[in-house]
Formats: structure tokens, C-alpha cells, sequence
């Protein structure tokens, strides 16, 4: 009970940490292979009935700049509405 | 979401978890990838046998989204870093 007595804050044990840098990593690896699989559909898939080049063309290129630059423009854009949501009583998905 | 404090130790650990879990998302997105490529090349089943030009689509569509991939992954990270230095916070 140190976290009483001691006036200190208990140390996260080492399970605790592994599980909140899991938590992290599995979202941020969930965004990108969403994100991953939108733009080569959107830049890359779309065009390409037979792959007759392997390189990425300069619209390819372009458009998958973009298209990450938006996607996480999105997500942030979401993340603040769902932080407004929840602070306005309780928010959707009980979050 | 504040990143917790690992000491030498379980820096070392979490590392080598991390890249037990790296080599499980390879394996996914390379399954992930041949169904992406196999939709648009192969459509022909009149043979059991990939035909060349069917083969030369695999082989094209894997360099193309091996380039696409790298591209995005860059841009994810210098994006990502833009907004962890605006303030905002990551995921």
C-alpha cells in the first residue's frame, strides 16, 4: 500500500505497460493497414486491370500522398468528434 | 496517451515481442496481397497452370503494391510525426 503511505503513485507493473503499448501499437497497425488497403484501392488498384508496370507512376505517387495525408486528416477530424460526443453526456458507443 | 516508462530491461523484452508480432503482420499482408493481386490477374480458368501473361500480372502487381506500401509507410510516418508535434496527440 505505498501508493497511501508513501504519498506515491503505484508504479504500472510490467504487464500493464506491455498491455498499454499493445494497445497502442495494434491501433496505430490497424489504421495503416486500413489506410493501406483505401489508397492502393482508390490510387493504384482502380487503374490497373492487367499490371503491365511494376514502378508507381507519378499520378500513383501523387495520389497515395494525398490520399495518406487525408486519411489521417479524417482520422483526426473523427477522433475530435468523438471526443465531443463523449464529453456531451456520455457519446455514442458509451465511450 | 502518455507512453509508459520501460526500464533496460523490458525495453528489451517488448523489442523482442515486437518483432515476434512484425513477422505475424507480414505473413497476414503477404495472404492479404496474392488475394489482392490474384482478383485482377487471374481470371482464366480454362487451365489448372498460370498462364505467362497471368504471370507477368503476379509479378508486376507485387512490385506495385511492394512500392506502394513503402511509399505509404513513409508518408504515414513523417505525417504522423506533424501531428504528434502540433500537440494532438497520437492514437
Amino acid at each position: 500500500m505505498s501508493f497511501i503511505f508513501g504519498g506515491q503513485r503505484p508504479q504500472p507493473s510490467k504487464d500493464e505497460k506491455f498491455a498499454m503499448l499493445d494497445m497502442e501499437f495494434e491501433t496505430s497497425t490497424d489504421i495503416f493497414t486500413r489506410m493501406m488497403g483505401s489508397c492502393m484501392k482508390k490510387c493504384v488498384l482502380q487503374n490497373n486491370k492487367n499490371f503491365v508496370e511494376g514502378e508507381l507512376n507519378k499520378g500513383e505517387s501523387v495520389c497515395l500522398d494525398r490520399c495518406v495525408a487525408k486519411f489521417l486528416a479524417s482520422q483526426q477530424l473523427m477522433q475530435k468528434k468523438m471526443e465531443e460526443a463523449s464529453k456531451n453526456g456520455g457519446g455514442m458507443m458509451g465511450m | 496517451m502518455n507512453a509508459p516508462n520501460l526500464t533496460q530491461a523490458e525495453q528489451q523484452e517488448y523489442q523482442q515481442r515486437m518483432e515476434r508480432k512484425s513477422i505475424q503482420m507480414a505473413i497476414l499482408q503477404f495472404s492479404r496481397l496474392t488475394q489482392q493481386c490474384f482478383e485482377p490477374c487471374v481470371e482464366d480458368f480454362t487451365s489448372k497452370t498460370l498462364g505467362s501473361r497471368e504471370e507477368a500480372c503476379l509479378t508486376k502487381c507485387f512490385e506495385k503494391f511492394h512500392n506502394g506500401q513503402t511509399r505509404i509507410a513513409q508518408r504515414f510516418q513523417e505525417n504522423m510525426a506533424v501531428i504528434t508535434n502540433n500537440g494532438q496527440g497520437g492514437f
